[in-house]
């Protein structure tokens, strides 16, 4: 396209106009003295807490747009309690190669902690084996996180930047849930992306989905904007079992 | 949309606050974050490696020294220390003339001035830099903010002091200008090559 070709001579314009020499990227250890003893004269440790940080709800607030697209509500009436088996996720898993003389236990624990804290984990489970060797094997389990792995590994980098780019991966925390048609219907919804336009062909889904199951129903989907950059997507399925043919 | 920059927003802001109430850890590591950003700005509109040093100092000697002056709703810490650079930027210019015109000022602030005349220079034959020249210096500031340093237009909008709107429009109709002024050459060029 004409206007990515544009935007893209645009960056090679400018970047190539004016390289910045490579140097210029490492902080020079005399600035980062001077700025740190400046620093604590201005600003002397205290026993006050920080100011309070907005945590998920604020940082989820500030950036509706990129979070908080589509709001779901799913009711399910009795007839959807069939048993039905399903793979979910539940979290993201991140382990990580950790330097023993260069990581502390307590060092550990406040980068898990801040990590989970700014991507929202609901749960954290901190890991470290130690097998004697030069290297720690930190595993950190976070329950409830739902970013995609970029953004997860970016986040650990921008906590750890010592962290070598190799020295971690991380794969989802997923499971198989033996529960109910309603539940995995419900599952499923969760990862289309809703909208008015959408609302005939997600019923058409749900209708196919209990087709396959064996079950007759119904689906009444109900979408609501608030005009604040939310999205209110209510889904009411009635469902019961086929009855044989007499 | 990039979970990234919020992600890396909310880092910074967090940092600061803990570097507010005296974290040293916090506020190391936002020198180290910052530093290639701030020096980057600088190193591409300031000729010479000791002005350049000079300047990102004294950036971050403000930003030390105003560090308790920032809450979240100044904007994202990154927009915050560019917009401190960017001042110095424009002092500094102002400094090394003795009389100096508005316009002049702004030449040499993002995305005009020294850097233009160079990728002119450099680029004589581009038919985007022609184009480019003839822009007013506030669009070209915009330009090279966005394609140069690689703002978002929330940050260019805080640095600024515009609307995040107003800068969006500003930028579409920028690029919509040197669109229509560079299609017909485009299109020339293009049937020039049929043979």
């Amino acid at each position: 396209m004409w206007s990515d070709r544009l935007s893209a001579r645009l960056r090679r314009l400018y970047g190539g106009a004016s390289p910045v020499p490579e140097d210029l990227s490492d902080p020079p250890a005399a600035l980062e003295q001077a700025l740190l003893r400046e620093h604590a004269a201005r600003h002397p440790p205290t026993r006050r807490p920080a100011p309070a940080r907005p945590g998920l709800r604020g940082f989820l607030a500030g950036h509706r747009a990129a979070f908080a697209g589509v709001g779901l509500a799913l009711a399910a009436a009795a007839a959807c309690q069939l048993p039905s088996d399903y793979e979910r996720a539940f979290g993201s898993a991140v382990s990580c190669d950790l330097s023993r003389e260069t990581w502390s236990d307590g060092q550990i624990e406040g980068l898990a902690e801040t990590l989970a804290r700014t991507l929202g984990a609901h749960g954290l489970a901190v890991r470290v084996h130690d097998g004697g060797g030069p290297t720690l094997a930190l595993r950190l389990d976070m329950w409830g996180v739902e970013v995609d792995d970029g953004a997860l590994l970016e986040a650990l980098r921008a906590e750890a930047p010592e962290l070598a780019t190799d020295a971690c991966r991380n794969e989802p925390i997923a499971g198989t849930v033996h529960g109910t048609l309603g539940g995995r219907l419900g599952y499923g919804l969760l990862d289309l992306d809703l909208d008015r336009a959408d609302a005939a062909a997600t019923r058409l889904e749900i209708l196919a989905e209990l087709e396959r199951r064996g079950v007759e129903g119904g689906a009444q989907i109900d979408i609501r904007d608030d005009g604040d950059g939310k999205r209110a997507v209510q889904i009411r399925i009635e469902a019961h079992p086929r009855r044989a043919p007499r | 949309m990039s979970l990234l920059a919020p992600l890396r927003d909310e880092i910074q802001a967090r940092r600061v606050a803990r570097a507010q109430a005296g974290d040293a850890a916090a506020f190391r590591a936002l020198y180290r974050d910052l530093y290639p950003v701030v020096a980057g700005f600088v190193g591409r509109r300031i000729r010479g490696r000791a002005d350049v040093d000079d300047l990102v100092a004294r950036v971050f000697m403000s930003f030390v020294k105003h560090l308790g002056d920032y809450s979240r709703d100044r904007g994202s810490v990154h927009a915050w220390i560019l917009t401190m650079a960017r001042n110095a930027i424009i002092d500094h210019v102002r400094a090394r003339r003795a009389v100096v015109p508005l316009e002049a000022v702004v030449e040499h602030v993002p995305g005009a001035g020294d850097l233009l005349g160079e990728l002119l220079a450099r680029e004589r034959v581009d038919l985007l830099g022609a184009q480019l020249a003839a822009l007013p210096a506030d669009v070209r500031e915009l330009l090279a903010l966005r394609y140069g340093d690689g703002l978002r237009h929330a940050e260019i909008a805080a640095m600024l002091g515009l609307r995040e709107a107003a800068v969006k429009q500003r930028v579409s109709r920028a690029l919509r200008e040197l669109r229509a002024r560079l299609r017909p050459d485009a299109e020339k060029g293009a049937a020039d090559c049929v043979v």
